[in-house]
């Protein structure tokens, strides 16, 4: 079947952009001055010396990596250096869950925000709704994320003073009503992108000829943005939901500081101030891996909705 | 008043706003059909033939548009309609078949869903009763394996079919006139000859009327009871079909049938070309638009636009200061 073998395909060429990404960053994060021992108070040289013989920090080069590789090949991760007796695959296990929920329900917010704000921008082209709407997408592609989430914790004091009750929570974790706010605010940046792209992408069905074949049909211009003009424009909206999630995901680090909610990101930026290879070495292969696999499930899922992509393997495609 | 003729379109003005002005499109072009017969507006890229048709029907979608004059369908000004009343009459009483089948099909919705859209919307078909009909539909339009073709995707499809398709999606609430604009242009020589023969073939089996866009003067010859030659946004002249090829007035047409090949060309002898280019439609010249391309061009062809004057040989009109009644006089031997 053609479309297994496009699968298992795009899976071997993963497991090597996963493995080129493993080995990137190992010799990145070698190469950079200090090592997880640095960081402590001064040690003396002999427990130094066993330290690094406890974590084979001792070894070459190569047989650290050659170790490294292998143990990963396995699914094992290694123990972290900064926190002591806690495997990187519990760590993972433990708060990407979090990480990939806030992603999530991000991801869901850009879409639908995206896809709306888009599809009204390019129905009222050069009026006012128009106007406004590019004009809060280049503010939010321009303003970094972490002022937004300043902002929206004021904002969320203010309107929790204003009404005498905690309506929303202002960080912290647990429950949908600590998602929601961080969540809006991870998707923004993607949300201005889509938005942007899908009423570039309205614009263009709208002028092609099967939409001028519509109207002679006699189709009202609603009739024909419900039936023609909205699918197709949402159909290239698709290709981008990979880079999409990933650009969220990693949006995610600073906005998971910033709320304080116990996600995979907060660990990783803290593993890389601690130079705590493991971890680093741990998250980016995993985030790398899930990456793969989400702009994997994107281009099976075009697949299936465009039509012209979904029959080819069928060899039905005879044209004259 | 009711009219004999199907549609009457009476000093049509089309001007399109750009960046560099107004394009004076369309600069009062009239004619009229007849219920049955076929018309062909025939003319160079640019000439305004097919914005005429596409601007009657609304479907030149431009901010700033203007639109002056009268186009008549049953006796109902066509300019004159709201929007809403437009939907009532595109697509029901009003088809229309564009130039390249493979854009003017929706690519990611299947042939049976849009000829079925216009039979929901205009007839009130239930879906599945629509696809039924969009079977037949096909089927009375000659496409080979049409319950097949109902559910197949447009790019599944080779352009003569996907023409067949078109036909019948612009038949499908049986209008009482089809416009076809260029339906052959982007076919090869043998499927073009096809799809002419089943356009004659529904016309006489519906009875309706054809309005043909075309450059070709092969097809209008075969196609056409009735020529209107367009050039630079007016018409130049109009004539039976007959009269037209046996005595075509205009020089425009007559250096249109000398740089069509034909039968009768010896190997090896050159084709005529027009030289020189049409006018500029921002800023029309105030005389004949063809005068600087004219052989014939005298003083006042530059200053005035002819008239549509009645053709001295045959039956139809010619906008050409040569056909004038006083011209004879000083007409030279032969010229004609």
């Amino acid at each position: 079947m053609p479309l297994m073998r496009y699968i298992s395909g795009r899976l071997v060429s993963g497991v090597f952009t996963i493995w080129f990404i493993a080995t990137a960053t190992f010799f990145v994060m070698h190469w950079v001055p200090g090592d997880p021992l640095s960081d402590e108070k001064a040690v003396s040289p002999e427990i130094r010396k066993n330290l690094e013989a406890r974590y084979g920090l001792d070894k070459s080069l190569g047989t650290q990596y050659w170790i490294y590789i292998t143990s990963m090949a396995r699914g094992d991760f290694g123990i972290s250096y900064t926190q002591k007796n806690r495997s990187v695959n519990d760590i993972i296990a433990m708060h990407f869950p979090v990480s990939a929920m806030l992603g999530a329900l991000a991801v869901l917010f850009a879409t639908v925000g995206g896809i709306l704000w888009g599809a009204v921008a390019a129905r009222y082209r050069n009026r006012w709704p128009d106007g406004a709407i590019m004009f809060a997408v280049i503010l939010t592609v321009s303003v970094p994320s972490f002022v937004f989430a300043a902002l929206s914790q004021h904002l969320i004091i203010k309107l929790n003073q204003l009404l005498g009750f905690s309506l929303l929570p202002v960080a912290g974790w647990g429950g949908f009503r600590n998602m929601l706010v961080p969540a809006l605010v991870l998707g923004l940046g993607t949300m201005a992108y889509l938005t942007r792209l899908m009423r570039a992408s309205t614009l263009e069905v709208a002028g092609s000829e099967y939409i001028k074949t519509a109207r002679a049909k006699g189709l009202s211009s609603l009739q024909i943005f419900r039936h023609h003009e909205f699918r197709n424009a949402v159909l290239p909206l698709i290709t981008v939901l990979g880079p999409a999630i990933a650009a969220i995901t990693t949006g995610g680090f600073v906005v998971e500081l910033i709320f304080t909610i116990p996600g995979l990101g907060r660990y990783f930026v803290a593993a890389v101030q601690q130079l705590d290879y493991t971890v680093i070495m741990g998250t980016t292969v995993f985030y790398g891996a899930f990456l793969v696999l989400m702009v994997l499930l994107v281009d099976i899922i075009y697949g299936l909705v465009d039509p012209r992509i979904r029959l080819q393997g069928k060899g039905a495609g005879v044209r004259a | 008043m009711a009219e004999r003729e199907l549609l009457v379109v009476d000093e049509l003005r089309v001007e399109i706003p750009t960046h560099g002005g107004f394009v004076r499109a369309v600069r009062g072009v009239s004619f009229s059909m007849e219920p049955g017969k076929t018309l062909a507006l025939v003319g160079e890229s640019g000439c305004g033939k097919s914005v005429s048709v596409q601007a009657m029907l609304g479907l030149i979608n431009v901010q700033g548009l203007r639109l002056a004059g009268e186009a008549r369908f049953m006796g109902q000004d066509l300019l004159a309609m709201s929007e809403a009343q437009l939907n009532t009459v595109r697509g029901a009483r009003i088809g229309m078949v564009f130039q390249d089948p493979l854009s003017a099909f929706n690519p990611t919705r299947t042939i049976g869903e849009q000829i079925a859209e216009g039979l929901v919307l205009h007839k009130g078909m239930a879906k599945q009763a629509a696809l039924e009909e969009a079977r037949r539909l096909l089927d009375e339009c000659r496409l080979s394996e049409p319950a097949r073709r109902v559910v197949q995707y447009p790019f599944e499809l080779s352009g003569g079919m996907l023409q067949r398709a078109m036909i019948a999606m612009a038949l499908a609430c049986g209008p009482q006139l089809l416009i076809a604009d260029e339906p052959t242009t982007a076919l090869d020589v043998t499927t073009q000859d096809q799809i002419l023969w089943l356009m004659q073939e529904l016309q006489r089996s519906r009875g309706m009327s054809i309005l043909l866009i075309t450059h070709d003067l092969a097809v209008v010859a075969r196609m056409a009871d009735d020529v209107a030659v367009m050039y630079a946004g007016q018409l130049v002249e109009r004539a039976g079909v007959d009269d037209l090829f046996s005595h075509p007035t205009h020089p425009y047409t007559r250096a249109l049938m000398r740089a069509t090949p034909h039968g009768e060309m010896v190997r090896g002898e050159p084709l005529a070309s027009i030289e020189g280019s049409p006018p500029d439609l921002f800023a029309p010249p105030p005389g004949c638009g063809f005068c600087p391309r004219c052989d014939h061009a005298m003083r006042i062809c530059e200053d005035r636009v002819p008239l549509l004057f009645t053709s001295r040989r045959g039956g139809g009109v010619s906008r050409c200061w040569m056909e004038h009644p006083d011209y004879s006089r000083a007409r030279v031997v032969g010229d004609a």
